[in-house]
């Protein structure tokens, strides 16, 4: 447990450091906010009775200190634009983010582990040689343009699907999936070949390993080979590159929500920079940065549960 | 499938042929860069000058790409806009190389709390999805040329930290090092002769990968808005800008978007060659 | 044994094709093995011993690049023609292994009885509980203590003496005829070694299985094996009884390696006895033995011709001037 504790001391150390540096990049610029609210209109001195009014003439520490103390209790601010609370916008728009990257996942994997399996079959045949090129260009499309490509062809072409506009999952599941598809897919179709990739060559190398051999001469068919034991070993690697996409993913939902209009996260921290809403900012910066380091901790204990080798000699320790 | 039970004693190797499946993106990427670099004396149309009423036209004797939402001229706008992805693409992992290098290099040398800060660092870099920092530092600092290829730069820093931090790692144990110690060479020498030149091969892998990856950020951050700020055209600016008339102008989009594609594949693929021909080879000792 | 052999071997080869030309790794070697003996196979590394027996199962084959001809008969079915499921069944029924490094010939993944049970719910239809009591049964078998909370283990957690008994209950599993061991004591501590013979041995007794035991180490040979077969680049040089073999070596490749053993009746200090030279380059080989340039009795027929494996009764080998009475 020992080791544990000193894992969770690093978290907080790069959480702290983490929400320390998004105060500082986005509040470098005070002024902006008393002249963003009042209008460029206004007097000096209403300018700076407003600042004094917002504590924004506080050392910039301690006005962090004070963000930090009301984040801990949830309190993320009210935006200035509309007043609404912070924390609520995120949690409003958090179930559409996740939903659209846990569907960009599901997709990715489920892509990328079959395409993998029958590439390793036979290693340099042609199915392998097919999906390598598959693989090379599809991680050649950034995600924009391949959004926009999809839209193209899904929604001005053939008219299966809606270009932009969300429905949510508790109105119509059918709904909600069409408006969802096109957004997971422009994930998904990236994701996948990075995640085959790793696969396919981990897989290759568990291949060459003695139990591999053992296996066959029990007399296992191939493919129960391939699942019952390769896939196994080879799927710690799998995990851990799912787990180091993550920051990719978010950061291309981003883009998704915007091509897309789908009301997440993403597209709330854009607006909230289009509009200057400082706390906005600094309130979803902050969410976003936070639940990645989290979502990155689990993923790394999550592993040493997994993997028995690595359990055993951590807890040995 | 393949499992060699008893490994033979001689393995065969395939020669590298250079095929003209090589010539192909070379060609590519050198017409981009040439291009870029040629633009202002080709007589292009000005990229920002707006004909309002010849928008949207598809490519015609006269514009050759067509026109976009706002009558500009599209092959102009896309030498232009590679110009912009080229400036960017290739200052900006240079910046992560010279810094991300050092810090990498220093920590792995050095070791104890060198080292131990340089992680830090690292990991608080690496702490946020990079796109999101991207943006909060750009909407923050000002949309510029400069600001977007710092911002980008210093998203690369990590990366580069991390892979020279291992070369150095894995090159500071060896003897040779040991060896210059002993007739006292200093530790600038022995990082300058010793162990850069070690580095070089990985660190230049790495910087053809940023390339590529850079120049899709700078698309997706112009795409957002949030990147080189208009009238100055980039690609993925036009792209999100053909976004808009998808339906009746296709070509606004889609062109842009095939250049881009084309140009980014044609970089992984020399990216892979070179890493080929340069890391294996590297692997023994 | 008025019954024929189980296992009959007849010319096997095994040749992997190379930037410098086809390596011929096993170059035409021919056995019998009868039900209840056990065979050694002793070469050097590079001999070709464990590609032969990897060849004779099926795991070397077309798709490791091999290209394998001859003909190999288990009770009576030539297992190169066999297609590929009814191989498998065969191979999982019929024929246990254990390789050299417990460590990396369990699935260090997979708990132990798992591992055991699986060839039982494949082979012999066992339903998982029932594979698994079997499981626990056969690890108790092979001198396991604690055999059901080992069964639930993963193979890192036991010590490299357990792992390799593990590694004999899953080849023993499925009651199989022939049992091949692979070097099973090389990568030992010396004090674990005979235990893992020992146990070898008392199963195949047991049982009643014939046995292939592969190793370097004649000494390994000499005390288990019913018959020795050396091999040597790729060849089998000299085949014999295993007294017959040690009393009076024919082929001087044996006599060497005989020679270059130390024994503690030495006097202190006596040089130990290396063959000189080293084993040739399988894909370059000449037209004449491949021993010959290491042979003290070389002549110039040995460099011209390659011996074939002739008999002198029971005994077989491969050379032009052999050792011994008449040579």
């Amino acid at each position: 447990m020992h080791w544990l504790a000193r894992q969770l001391l690093r978290l907080v150390a790069v959480l702290f450091c983490v929400t320390l540096l998004t105060y500082l990049i986005v509040n470098i610029l005070p002024g902006d906010v008393a002249i963003a609210i009042l209008g460029s209109l206004a007097t000096p001195q209403d300018i700076a009775g407003l600042r004094a009014d917002l504590g924004l003439d506080r050392p910039i520490l301690i006005r962090y200190f004070d963000w930090l103390g009301s984040a801990l209790t949830g309190d993320l601010g009210r935006s200035y634009r509309n007043s609404e609370p912070v924390a609520q916008a995120i949690a409003d728009r958090l179930p559409v983010s996740l939903q659209l990257m846990v569907m960009a996942q599901v997709i990715a994997l489920g892509i990328a582990v079959p395409v993998a399996l029958l590439s390793v079959r036979r290693p340099g045949g042609l199915f392998d040689r097919i999906s390598a090129s598959a693989a090379f260009g599809f991680l050649a499309m950034p995600n924009f343009m391949l959004g926009v490509v999809l839209i193209y062809l899904f929604s001005v072409t053939l008219d299966l699907f809606p270009a932009t506009g969300y429905t949510p999952l508790s109105e119509d599941i059918w709904g909600n999936l069409e408006s969802m598809i096109l957004p997971a897919l422009t994930l998904g179709l990236v994701e996948w070949t990075v995640l085959m990739r790793v696969l396919r060559s981990d897989l290759l190398g568990t291949l060459k390993e003695d139990f591999i051999l053992l296996a066959r001469a029990k007399g296992l068919p191939p493919w129960r080979v391939l699942l019952r034991h390769a896939l196994r070993p080879s799927s710690f690697t799998l995990i851990t590159i799912v787990g180091l996409n993550i920051g990719g993913l978010i950061g291309g939902a981003v883009i998704v929500e915007q091509i897309f209009a789908l009301p997440g996260v993403g597209r709330l921290l854009l607006g909230g920079i289009f509009n200057r809403d400082l706390i906005l900012v600094q309130g979803t910066v902050s969410f976003i940065a936070v639940g990645f380091v989290v979502v990155n901790f689990l993923v790394d204990m999550l592993y040493a549960v997994l993997d028995p080798r690595v359990r055993h000699v951590r807890f040995r320790s | 499938m393949s499992v060699s039970a008893a490994e033979p004693a001689v393995t065969a190797r395939p020669r590298r042929r250079l095929s003209w499946a090589l010539a192909l993106p070379l060609g590519w990427v050198a017409l981009v860069v040439f291009l870029a670099i040629t633009a202002d004396w080709l007589g292009l149309p000005d990229p920002a000058a707006q004909e309002l009423i010849l928008r949207r036209k598809p490519p015609s004797a006269e514009y050759l790409l067509g026109t976009d939402n706002l009558g500009r001229d599209m092959l102009s706008r896309i030498i232009y806009g590679a110009r912009t992805s080229l400036i960017v693409g290739l200052c900006a992992p240079l910046l992560g190389f010279l810094v991300g290098g050092a810090i990498g290099m220093s920590a792995g040398y050095f070791r104890g709390k060198v080292d131990l800060l340089a992680v830090g660092l690292i990991d608080i870099l690496l702490a946020f999805p990079a796109l999101v920092l991207a943006l909060t530092f750009t909407a923050y600092l000002g949309q510029s040329l400069f600001n977007v290829t710092l911002a980008l730069g210093i998203l690369s820093i990590p990366a580069a930290a991390r892979v020279s931090r291992a070369s150095t790692l894995a090159w500071a144990n060896r003897d040779f090092v040991l060896a210059a110690r002993t007739i006292g060479a200093s530790d600038w020498r022995i990082l300058t002769r010793e162990i850069l030149p070690n580095l070089l091969p990985p660190m230049f892998a790495f910087w053809l990968v940023a390339v590529s990856v850079i120049i899709v950020a700078e698309g997706a951050l112009s795409f957002l808005g949030l990147g080189i700020p208009a009238p100055q055209p980039s690609w993925g600016g036009m792209i999100a800008d053909g976004r808009e008339a998808l339906d009746v102008a296709p070509h606004t989009a889609l062109i842009p978007a095939a250049v881009m594609f084309v140009t980014v594949l044609s970089l992984n693929f020399l990216g892979d060659m070179v890493r080929n021909m340069v890391d294996p080879r590297r692997s023994s000792l | 044994m008025n019954e024929g052999p189980l296992l009959s071997v007849r010319d096997a080869r095994v040749s992997f094709a190379t930037a410098r030309g086809a390596l011929r790794a096993v170059d035409g070697v021919t056995f019998d093995l009868h039900k209840g003996r056990t065979l050694g196979i002793v070469g050097e590394s590079g001999s070709g011993k464990s590609v032969l027996v990897r060849s004779l199962i099926g795991l070397v084959g077309a798709d490791s690049g091999a290209e394998v001809g001859g003909q190999v008969l288990l009770e009576g079915q030539d297992l190169r023609t066999l297609p590929g499921a009814r191989l498998r069944t065969l191979l999982g029924r019929d024929i246990g292994i254990v390789f050299q490094d417990p460590m990396t010939s369990l699935n260090p993944v997979m708990k132990i009885g798992r591992q055991i049970g699986e060839g039982l719910q494949l082979n012999r239809g066992l339903d998982r509980a029932a594979a698994g009591r079997r499981a626990a049964e056969l690890l108790a078998e092979v001198g396991i203590p604690e055999p059901e909370r080992r069964a639930r283990q993963y193979p890192h957690e036991l010590s490299g003496g357990m792992r390799q008994r593990v590694a004999i209950a899953i080849a023993i599993a499925c009651e199989p005829k022939l049992l091949i061991a692979d070097e099973p004591t090389t990568a030992l501590d010396v004090t674990v070694q005979r235990q893992i013979l020992d146990l070898l041995q008392r199963e195949q007794r047991q049982r009643a299985m014939a046995m292939i035991l592969i190793t370097h180490d004649l000494g390994v040979a000499a005390g288990r094996a019913d018959d020795i077969m050396v091999m040597y680049a790729g060849r089998a040089v000299e085949m014999a009884a295993t007294r017959a073999l040690f009393r009076a070596p024919r082929m001087p490749y044996t006599e060497a390696l005989l020679r270059s053993l130390p024994r503690l009746t030495d006097v202190a200090h006596t040089r130990l006895a290396a063959i000189p030279g080293r084993p040739p380059d399988l894909a370059r080989r000449g037209g004449g033995c491949a021993f010959a340039p290491r042979c003290r009795y070389r002549s110039a027929r040995c460099d011209a011709e390659q011996p074939v494996l002739t008999r002198d009764g029971p005994h077989g080998f491969a050379c032009f001037n052999p050792v011994g009475a008449g040579a």
